[in-house]
């Protein structure tokens, strides 16, 4: 693995994530470009990249947050074992499958805490609208996954004097 | 690579995330905040103005075929507005000359921090908005910030250089607010969907739609008068304590590239 390769691509997702994304808010939601590229890294190099780009990445996205300081931290060091569990399990073999399911679970997941988190103080829940919103942000989290897949397979790919990391 | 080597850069990447996040919570995070503040932000704000452009070009592109309509409604709006305009200057005429006679102090405009917006909430429920400015320019957290006219928020969390706005529409937000036709007060409280509600408003309070809605100027550190929205709907049941109204704001979140913090007097 070229770290350098991974260098400039966790930097250049992880920019794009704070200043581009939420300033453009497709559809009224922020896809997630920063936890496709951790279950990418994830499934393409190893666990220990991951872990390496999902702590970066959430740290930055937590001071980039107004609240939940830590949730995301958490949630993506959580979804890099879990891509790493898989990894190991020689589950990463099925094509893009597998990425998309991660990738989709982990959407639920990091909304529904979100959600927990306000749970106290809502007044009214507009079920239509956050299914919507759900739905939505699903489906472009697993479009930006297919999108990063090349990027990543290039930031990962071997060149004869990789590291194979579990 | 064995496994156990790959086992320990695993565990070593916890450890330290566990360590970041405990001194996240615990607000020890003081130079890493720093250092953001003076790496990451610069660069994201250069990005969030092309986002919100992008996002603009492309809500202007769906809108084109209201157009016409929406130029009719403005202008019936502005001459509306000119007509109040030109009523209120002979208002606070009145209002100065009796002020004067009685010896009372005339209230004046509070100062305001102009700053640019250099970050949006990285996800889809909450809504803060980061900005330029911190308390090296005299910003303090709960100081009301505007945008063209209109509340956006309350600073939430001020750092030296950059300060977090917690939006109107945040579903944690809450502001006493206050009919200005008709001085019925309420607090004001964003939804999870965008929208405003304005709830405890007494029900021998009158509250109607159309009315204006302003900051009270009761606690905290966000002045009076300050223009929030319009009155869409009432909610009055007949068993309850508080009726609730539905608030209309002009403001559109992911357009705002600027805002002016009103320093408190």
């Amino acid at each position: 693995m070229r770290l350098w390769r991974l260098y400039l691509v966790t930097i250049l997702v992880l920019i794009l994530q704070i200043g581009f994304i939420p300033a453009l808010r497709p559809f009224g939601v922020v896809p997630d470009l920063a936890l496709a590229l951790v279950v990418s890294v994830g499934l393409a190099g190893t666990a220990s990249a991951a872990l390496a780009v999902a702590v970066a990445g959430g740290l930055l996205l937590d001071l980039t947050s107004g609240a939940d300081f830590g949730l995301r931290l958490g949630l993506f060091a959580l979804v890099a074992l879990v891509t790493g569990l898989v990894h190991r399990a020689g589950l990463n073999l099925m094509g893009p499958v597998v990425a998309l399911a991660l990738v989709a679970a982990a959407t639920l997941l990091g909304d529904l805490v979100v959600l927990a988190n306000i749970a106290g103080t809502v007044g009214a829940w507009p079920i239509g609208e956050l299914l919507r919103r759900l739905t939505v942000e699903i489906m472009l989290n697993l479009g930006l996954t297919l999108l990063l897949r090349p990027l990543v397979n290039w930031a990962v790919a071997s060149d004869g004097g990789m590291v194979s990391l579990g | 690579m064995n496994r156990s080597k790959a086992n320990r850069r695993i565990y070593l990447a916890v450890g330290i995330g566990g360590a970041l996040a405990v001194a996240g919570l615990l607000g020890w995070l003081g130079p890493l905040r720093w250092v953001y503040d003076h790496t990451v932000v610069p660069v994201s704000s250069g990005l969030a103005t092309a986002g919100s452009t992008a996002s603009e070009a492309m809500s202007n592109l769906g809108q084109i075929r209201q157009l016409a309509a929406d130029n009719q409604r403005l202008q019936r709006e502005n001459a509306d507005l000119r007509q109040r305009l030109a009523a209120d200057a002979e208002t606070r005429r009145d209002n100065d000359l009796l002020r004067n006679q009685l010896g009372l102090e005339v209230a004046g405009t509070p100062q305001q921090v102009a700053a640019e917006v250099v970050a949006f909430q990285p996800d889809s429920y909450r809504q803060f908005v980061t900005i330029n400015k911190g308390s090296s320019s005299g910003l303090k957290p709960g100081m009301a910030a505007m945008s063209q006219g209109v509340l956006v928020g309350t600073l939430s969390d001020v750092q030296a250089g950059t300060a977090k706005i917690m939006l109107v529409a945040d579903p944690e937000f809450k502001l006493a607010a206050k009919d200005q036709d008709t001085n019925a007060l309420g607090i004001l409280q964003g939804q999870l969907g965008n929208g405003l509600i304005m709830d405890k408003i007494g029900q021998t309070d009158t509250v109607k739609p159309g009315d204006t809605i302003t900051t009270s100027g009761l606690g905290g550190l966000v002045p009076a008068g300050l223009f929030i929205g319009q009155v869409q709907a009432v909610n009055a049941p007949e068993n309850e304590i508080f009726q609730s109204a539905q608030i209309s704001s002009p403001l559109q979140i992911n357009h705002l590239r600027f805002v002016f913090v009103v320093l408190s007097q």
